[in-house]
C-alpha cells in the first residue's frame, strides 16, 4: 500500500490525505463525484486532443475536467499546498487495479471504456413483432447502429438476439465500484456483459436442482446433476457460487457440472460477442468500432 | 488558403445524388454467366463524359496514393505491376476477345488525377477508357464508355476484363461478409496465402448495392487469373459505362476494412454527373446524405414499399405534419426531397429537405398520397413505406448544399439553426472560455482516445475542452426553438467561411491542440546562464519548449539568434485570431511558430521608412510592424526596443567576460563567440530598428 501522490511538473511526488482532496469531475455525462477509494489515478496529461482522464481502479477509464483550478491540500510533509491545477500531471491514488472479468463493458464513442453493471430496472424494445422488457441482468451484449443508435441489437443470457428501438435514449450504467452515469445510446459503441444470468424462473429451477444436490436419495442428488447438465452451459454464472459451498457434496457435484457443461457457457470465458452490427449478416462479429 | 479537414468539407454538405437511370436489363443473370445489360439512356457522349482537352500524360502513367501504394498504368489503360507485384497485369478490356489497344498519350484531367485513352473504334462502337487515381482515398477507379453513334442500329458486345494477379487467390472477403460470392456482392477482397504473401491484398468493386446489373467476377483458388464478365448492349445513338474500383491494401484485413466501409454512391459523387448517369453497374439514382441513402430518379417520383414494391408516379401530398422531438412542425412538400422510415410499427420518419436538413419524428396528417401515371391515387400508411422521393428537378436538385449552420444529432437528424449572436461555454483545461459561434467552424462531440469536445476554430485551431452547458439551445430555421440535451449532438458545423491562418502565430500544445493567433504578451523574459533577456514575442521565428524541465524553452529569433533558458512566469497569453484570448500554462506548450512577417509595404510612407539608415541586414519583420502605426504605438515599441537593446547589450558584455575566462577551452570558447556573434547581430537589428522607428515618428510629426 502507498500513500496517494501528487505528481506535478516539476516531478515533484507529494504524498497526501485523500480524504481532504475535494474535486469535481465534468465529464460528457454530466459532472461526477470522484471517490479516492474507487480511483487508480486521475491523468491531467493527455494526447490526443484529451483533457483529464479517470482511471477507477475497476479498469474503467472516463474521461473528464477535474476541478477545482486551484489545489488547495494539506500535504503528509506538513505544509498546505495551494497550486495551480496546470503544476499538476497526475494524482495516484493506488499502485494497481483491481479487474474483475465478471462486469460488464461499455465502450464509448471516445474510445473511454467502462467496468461495471447497467442499472436499470428494464429496458422497453420496440421490435417488429411488438415490445419486449428486457431486464439488464439477462443482457449479454448490446450494439447499436450508427445511423440511429436507438436501433439496437440485443444479444440475451442464451444468445438469442432481440432487435428493435429501445425506448430509453440514455442508459444508467454503474461503474463497480464507482458513480453511475447516464451514457446515451448514441455515445455507446457495444456494450458486453460476460455473466448475463438468466430469467428468474430459470434461477429457481437451478437453486431447486442445487438443493437436490445434497438430498438424503442418491437417485434424488443424481437425477438434480442430470437435470443441472442438462440445462447447459447457460447455467455456469449461476452455479460458480456453489463451488464454494459449505456442502461438500455440492461443492463435488457442481464442479463435475461445471466440466461437463462449462465448454458450452455462453461466450466461454472470455464472455459473449458483440450482436452482428447492422448492415452485416449475423455471427461472429468483432469489436464495433465507430 | 490552408489545407482544409476533412472534417470541415462536411460543411459544404455536397450531397451525392446520382442520375435515375432505367433499370432495363431486367433480372440479373446467375454469377456463373456473363450477365447482359441493355440500359443505355445516355445521349451521344459530350460534355463532362469525357476530359477536357488541355493536358496530356504519356504512359506509363504513375501515381501513388496517400496510402503508399503505387498505380502504375499503362497505355491501354492496365494496371501493371501496382505495388510488390501485386498484379502482374490487371483491369485489361476485351470486347468481344480484341484487346484494347495501347495509345502513346491520353488525356489528363485538369487536377492530373485522372487519364482517358480512345477512341478505339470497335464492334461499331467508340469505346473510351477513363482512368482515375483518388490518392487520398486510396483507390483507383476505371470507367469505360461505349458510345454508339450510328442512328439505327443497336450494338451488343461481350466484355471480358482480365487479371493476372502476383500470386494464386486464397483468401477472399466478400461484400456480404462470407468467402464466396452471391448474388447481392458488389465487391470482393482477394490476396494470397496469409502466411507467405509480401503482396497487398485487393479489394475489387465491381458494382453498387442493389444495381441489377453487375458484371461476373470469375476466379480460381488454384490460380492467378481473375476475369470480369459481361454482356452490354449499346441502343443506337447513345453511350453507356461501366466503372470499377481497385484498391490495394496491406495486410489483408486493411482490404477487408476498405471494403466493409467502401460506400459506390460517396465515391461515385466524384464522378462527373452527365458520366455518372450512364453507368450501368452502378447504377439507382441516390441522394446520399449521412448516413441516409434515398433512391431517386429523374422521371418520376419513386416509393419502395416495405414489401419490397416499388411506386412510380407523383407524391401528392401537399404537407408534412411532424410530431418532432422540438414539438410539432409542418414542412410544405416543395421543401421535401423524400422521406424514409424508421418503424415498421410506427408512423416514424426521416424528412430529408432540400436545405440539406433532415428532420426525425412521427407523421401525423395520414397516409402519403402517390398518383399513379394511370390517374389512380394510392394512399400509402408511412409505416407501410421503406423510403419515398421525389423526382430530381431545379427545386428539388441533384445536388444538395446549406449555407446554414447545423447541428448533427446523434439519433441522425441534420438541423439548421441561426448562429448570430450565439455563443457557447466552453470548459478546458486552460480555464472556461465563452466561444462566438462566428468564430468557429465546428464543435465536435466525440474525440477518440478518451476526449471530451473539440472546438474547430475558423482559422484552424483545435483546442479541447466541454461544451458547458448541458442543454444547448438552438433557434432552428425550421422555425422553434430547441432545447437540445448535450448529448444528443455528435457535431455541430457552423456557416462561417474558414480563415487562413496566413500571418498567425501557431501554437502546437502537448495533448495536440493546435491554435492560431497571435501572442499577447507584449515580452518574454528569459533567465539563460547569462543573465535575462527579454524578447518580444513578434520577433521570435520559433520556439520548443522542454517537456522535462518546466519552464524551459529553445527560442530561434527572426535574427538567427537562438536563446535557450527558463521562461519567467508560467503562462503565456496567447489570442485565438478570431477567437477567445487565453493564457496558456508553459508546461502545456510543446512548440511554436511565430507568423510570417507580412510583405514590405511599397506605399510611400515605407518606402521612405525603409530607406532609413539600417545596419541590419534583416530588419524587414520591423519595418513591416511600423507600417500604420501612430504615434504612441510608436513611442511603446521605441521603448520596448530600447529595452530590449539594453539587455543585448547586456547578455553581449556577460559573454565577453566569460569569453576572455575560458580561453583555453576551445569547446567552450567557440560555443559563447557563437552566442556572442548572434547577441551582436541582433544588437544591429535593434539600432536599426530604433532609427527607423525614430525616423518614422519625424515623418508623422512633421505631417502634425
Amino acid at each position: 500500500m502507498i500513500d496517494p501522490l501528487l505528481l506535478l511538473r516539476t516531478g515533484d511526488r507529494l504524498a497526501f490525505d485523500p480524504e481532504l482532496l475535494k474535486c469535481t469531475f465534468k465529464t460528457r455525462h454530466g459532472t461526477v463525484p470522484l471517490d479516492s477509494k474507487q480511483l487508480l489515478e486521475v491523468r491531467l496529461h493527455q494526447g490526443g486532443h484529451g483533457v483529464h482522464r479517470a482511471v477507477f481502479l475497476n479498469g474503467s477509464k472516463l474521461a473528464g475536467l477535474l476541478g477545482p483550478e486551484q489545489i488547495i491540500l494539506p500535504l503528509k510533509l506538513g505544509p498546505k499546498l495551494n497550486i495551480s491545477r496546470d503544476m499538476v500531471l497526475g494524482i495516484r491514488f493506488a499502485a494497481e487495479t483491481k479487474e474483475d472479468p465478471d462486469l460488464a463493458c461499455a465502450r464509448l464513442s471516445n474510445e473511454d471504456e467502462l467496468f461495471g453493471r447497467l442499472s436499470d430496472e428494464a429496458y422497453v424494445v420496440v421490435t417488429d413483432f411488438g415490445t419486449v422488457n428486457v431486464k439488464p441482468k439477462n443482457v449479454a451484449a448490446m450494439s447499436f447502429d450508427e445511423a440511429d443508435p436507438t436501433r439496437i441489437a440485443i444479444t440475451l443470457w442464451d444468445g438469442s438476439t432481440l432487435r428493435g428501438h429501445i425506448q430509453q435514449e440514455a442508459l444508467h450504467f454503474e461503474i463497480e465500484p464507482g458513480p453511475v452515469l447516464d451514457l446515451h445510446v448514441g455515445q455507446i459503441v457495444g456494450l458486453t456483459s460476460p455473466r448475463a444470468l438468466p430469467p428468474d424462473d430459470v434461477v429457481k429451477r437451478v437453486e431447486k436442482y442445487v438443493a437436490m444436490l445434497s438430498a438424503a436419495s442418491y437417485q434424488d442428488r443424481e437425477e438434480a446433476q442430470r437435470l443441472l447438465v442438462e440445462m447447459g452451459g447457460k447455467i455456469v454464472p449461476l452455479l460458480k457460487k456453489y463451488l464454494t459451498d459449505a456442502d461438500p457434496e455440492i461443492r463435488q457435484r457442481i464442479t463435475v457440472i461445471l466440466e461437463r457443461i462449462g465448454s458450452e457457457a455462453p461466450g466461454g470465458s472470455a464472455g459473449n460477442p458483440l450482436p452482428a452490427a447492422f448492415g452485416q449478416p449475423g455471427g461472429k462479429v468483432g469489436l464495433l468500432m465507430r | 488558403m490552408k489545407s482544409t479537414p476533412a472534417l470541415r468539407f462536411a460543411l459544404t454538405l455536397a450531397v451525392a445524388l446520382t442520375a435515375a437511370i432505367d433499370p432495363a436489363s431486367g433480372q440479373r443473370p446467375p454469377m456463373s454467366r456473363p450477365s447482359a445489360a441493355a440500359a443505355a439512356v445516355g445521349p451521344s457522349a459530350a460534355g463532362d463524359i469525357h476530359i477536357a482537352s488541355g493536358r496530356t500524360t504519356s504512359f506509363m502513367w504513375v501515381l501513388t496514393d496517400a496510402f503508399g501504394y503505387r498505380w502504375d498504368i499503362s497505355s491501354n489503360g492496365t494496371i501493371s505491376d501496382g505495388t510488390s507485384d501485386a498484379y502482374d497485369t490487371g483491369m485489361q478490356l476485351q470486347v468481344d476477345g480484341a484487346s484494347y489497344p495501347g495509345y502513346s498519350t491520353g488525356k489528363l484531367s485538369q487536377d492530373g488525377a485522372e487519364a482517358e485513352i480512345g477512341p478505339w473504334n470497335h464492334a461499331e462502337l467508340s469505346i473510351y477508357r477513363r482512368v482515375c487515381i483518388n490518392a487520398q482515398a486510396g483507390y483507383c477507379r476505371w470507367i469505360d464508355i461505349f458510345e454508339n453513334s450510328s442512328s439505327g442500329k443497336d450494338v451488343a458486345v461481350s466484355l471480358k476484363y482480365y487479371f493476372n494477379m502476383g500470386e494464386s487467390t486464397q483468401q477472399t472477403y466478400t461484400s456480404s461478409g462470407g468467402a464466396e460470392l452471391t448474388d447481392k456482392d458488389w465487391g470482393i477482397v482477394t490476396a494470397g496465402s496469409s502466411r507467405t504473401s509480401s503482396r497487398p491484398a485487393i479489394a475489387h468493386i465491381f458494382g453498387s448495392p442493389g444495381a441489377k446489373f453487375k458484371p461476373a467476377f470469375q476466379f480460381d483458388r488454384s490460380n492467378d487469373n481473375i476475369y470480369y464478365h459481361a454482356s452490354i448492349k449499346v441502343p443506337a445513338g447513345k453511350t453507356v459505362a461501366i466503372c470499377f474500383f481497385e484498391a490495394q491494401r496491406r495486410p489483408y484485413e486493411s482490404a477487408v476494412k476498405f471494403l466493409k466501409d467502401f460506400k459506390p454512391r460517396r465515391e461515385l459523387a466524384l464522378v462527373p454527373a452527365p458520366l455518372r448517369r450512364i453507368l450501368l453497374n452502378m447504377t439507382g439514382a441516390s441522394l446520399l446524405l449521412g448516413e441516409i441513402e434515398l433512391k431517386r430518379s429523374d422521371k418520376y417520383d419513386l416509393v419502395s414499399l416495405r414489401n419490397g414494391d416499388e411506386i412510380r408516379g407523383q407524391i401528392t401530398t401537399a404537407k408534412y405534419a411532424l410530431q418532432t422531438g422540438f414539438g410539432p412542425i409542418e414542412i410544405p412538400a416543395g421543401e421535401v426531397i423524400g422521406l424514409v422510415s424508421r418503424s415498421a410499427e410506427k408512423d416514424l420518419v426521416k424528412l430529408v429537405l432540400a436545405g440539406g436538413q433532415v428532420v426525425a419524428g412521427e407523421l401525423t396528417n395520414g397516409p402519403l398520397t402517390i398518383r399513379l401515371p394511370g390517374g389512380t391515387e394510392l394512399k400509402v400508411p408511412p409505416k407501410g413505406i421503406r423510403q419515398a422521393a421525389y423526382t430530381i428537378s431545379e427545386k428539388r436538385p441533384e445536388q444538395v448544399r446549406t449555407t446554414d449552420s447545423l447541428v448533427l444529432l446523434r439519433r441522425g437528424e441534420r438541423l439548421a439553426f441561426d448562429d448570430s449572436e450565439l455563443r457557447f461555454a466552453f470548459l478546458t483545461s486552460h480555464g472556461p472560455l465563452d466561444l462566438a459561434a462566428g468564430d468557429l467552424s465546428a464543435i465536435e462531440m466525440d474525440t477518440p482516445g478518451g476526449g471530451l469536445h473539440r472546438a474547430v476554430f475558423r482559422n484552424g485551431s483545435l483546442l479541447a475542452g466541454l461544451l458547458g452547458a448541458e442543454r444547448i439551445g438552438l433557434k432552428l430555421k425550421l422555425g422553434p426553438s430547441a432545447e437540445l440535451p448535450r448529448w444528443q449532438l455528435g457535431r455541430i458545423l457552423f456557416a462561417a467561411e474558414e480563415l487562413a491562418p496566413a500571418g498567425l502565430s501557431k501554437l502546437t500544445l502537448r495533448n495536440g491542440d493546435v491554435l492560431y493567433g497571435t501572442f499577447s504578451d507584449k515580452k518574454w523574459t528569459i533567465q539563460t546562464k547569462l543573465g535575462e533577456v527579454a524578447v518580444a514575442p513578434a520577433d521570435v521565428a520559433s520556439g520548443q519548449s522542454s517537456a522535462n524541465s518546466l519552464g524551459h524553452v529553445q527560442l530561434v529569433l527572426r535574427t538567427g539568434t537562438k536563446i535557450g533558458g527558463k521562461l519567467a512566469g508560467d503562462y503565456v497569453g496567447f489570442q485565438v485570431t478570431p477567437g477567445p484570448a487565453m493564457k496558456i500554462f508553459v508546461g502545456k506548450i510543446s512548440a511554436f511558430v511565430g507568423a510570417e512577417p507580412a510583405k514590405p509595404d511599397t506605399s510611400e510612407e515605407a518606402t521612405t521608412t525603409t530607406s532609413a539608415p539600417t545596419g541590419a541586414a534583416d530588419g524587414s519583420s520591423e519595418r513591416t510592424t511600423l507600417a500604420g502605426k501612430g504615434l504612441p504605438e510608436l513611442e511603446k515599441l521605441l521603448r520596448d526596443r530600447t529595452a530590449r537593446m539594453a539587455a543585448t547589450q547586456q547578455a553581449l558584455a556577460a559573454v565577453k567576460a566569460k569569453l576572455a575566462a575560458v580561453m583555453n577551452d576551445a569547446g567552450l570558447r567557440d560555443q559563447l563567440a557563437k552566442q556572442a556573434g548572434s547577441l551582436m547581430a541582433e544588437l544591429n537589428n535593434l539600432q536599426a530598428t530604433i532609427a527607423q522607428i525614430r525616423q518614422q515618428q519625424a515623418i508623422l510629426t512633421q505631417r502634425g
